[in-house]
């Protein structure tokens, strides 16, 4: 098989899993990040689909490298925390919500990253403590003050959703 | 009082399927799909089996796809070699290439180690937005001499092309941000980064034959 074929069935997938990788690295990261690590996601498959063209590369795949991509991303980030620099910037302004989930992702957006990073693993995957502990390199009792303090950023989102009846 | 429920409540679906921007998924897919067009349309045997017009074009080549793939061409991209330059040979270069290679190495970094500036701890050695400006800088410029000084050691190798900018992209991001990469750790995952992507480039260098160089 040419590295061609699966290059192009690939192509052919692109308008399917585009959304899926970035749905899942939005939910996790802000908007221009999400985008560089899809990007950093497709570049990758790419290349891996010229050097083994045999290869079909699985939906479960891209989620994988965009988990592994975004992990990175994360310890990076908690490496600039330890060493207690005032991150410039940081609120990603350039999506306004239009919806219940926009209006989450732009309060997970204003988080400090580690604190998203642990509300995303611990809610939304459903993952453990010390797992979480273990990804982000932090002790469990670190991970348990992150997750209070991401509660209490929530907390007023949670309020309007109850009251709202969703 | 809310509980854990509530919040994984809140979250459900997050991270369900959603579509990027239009014109980011335009982008992405143009760099995908249409560099790895065009890099199947060339042969993809070793160098050295073109003739001197294949050297030229190579030259050519690699000069032109960065100097379009640069979207911040405020300053110019590259400084060609003389015409009387370009190898008129079968065969590349070698030592000429371990001269182009041993310059990258010792002008791209100093004063820090590779490791230092595109490692996963840069956040260590870089303390300043300047410094890493700076450092962008000149790892940016290193690496076109080093296209350039390859190209004219009738090197040809587009996939490596491909990934230098890609590299030089990121650079640019660093040395003239938009608001949302004005910051130093973005600038130091940015960084990281082009570690990888220049990882590839090593890869696709060897691919055409070549040995250590980035």
């Amino acid at each position: 098989m040419s590295a061609g074929e699966p290059i192009a069935r690939l192509e052919s997938l692109y308008d399917e899993l585009l959304p899926t990788v970035f749905g899942y690295c939005r939910a996790r990261l802000p908007l221009h990040d999400a985008e560089d690590v899809t990007a950093e996601v497709f570049r990758t498959a790419v290349e891996h689909l010229r050097r083994n063209p045999t290869t079909d590369l699985s939906k479960g795949w891209f989620l994988t490298t965009a988990r592994n991509r975004i992990i990175d991303r994360w310890r990076h980030e908690e490496r600039w925390n330890r060493r207690l620099i005032v991150l410039a910037g940081g609120v990603d302004d350039t999506e306004l919500p239009t919806d219940h989930h926009a209006e989450i992702l732009h309060l997970l957006d204003a988080l400090p990253q580690a604190q998203r990073a642990a509300v995303v693993m611990h809610y939304l995957e459903g993952r453990p403590v010390k797992e979480i502990a273990v990804t982000l390199e932090r002790s469990p009792e670190a991970v348990d003050s992150l997750l209070a303090r991401a509660r209490r950023a929530l907390q007023p989102l949670i309020r309007t959703t109850l009251a709202g009846g969703a | 009082v809310t509980t854990d429920q509530d919040f994984r409540d809140l979250l459900v679906g997050l991270d369900d399927p959603v579509a990027p921007r239009p014109e980011f998924s335009e982008r992405l897919r143009a760099e995908l799909f249409t560099d790895t067009i065009l890099d199947q349309d060339e042969p993809r045997s070793k160098p050295s089996k073109f003739g001197w017009i294949a050297g030229v074009a190579a030259a050519v080549i690699a000069i032109g796809m960065i100097s379009v793939l640069l979207n911040r061409g405020a300053e110019p991209a590259l400084d060609p070699r003389p015409a009387d330059e370009v190898p008129t040979t079968l065969t590349v270069d070698t030592a000429r290439v371990s001269d182009a290679c041993r310059a990258f190495r010792a002008s791209a970094f100093t004063p820090r180690t590779r490791d230092e500036l595109l490692g996963p701890r840069n956040s260590e050695h870089l303390t300043t937005m300047d410094a890493a400006q700076e450092a962008s800088r000149q790892l940016r410029a290193a690496l076109l001499t080093l296209s350039a000084d390859l190209a004219t050691a009738g090197v040809r190798a587009p996939q490596f092309d491909t990934e230098l900018a890609q590299a030089i992209n990121r650079l640019d991001r660093i040395i003239t941000p938009e608001p949302e990469d004005a910051n130093l750790p973005k600038a130091s995952w940015l960084l990281t980064i082009v570690d990888q992507v220049l990882v590839r480039a090593q890869t696709a260098l060897a691919t055409e034959g070549l040995g250590a160089c980035l």
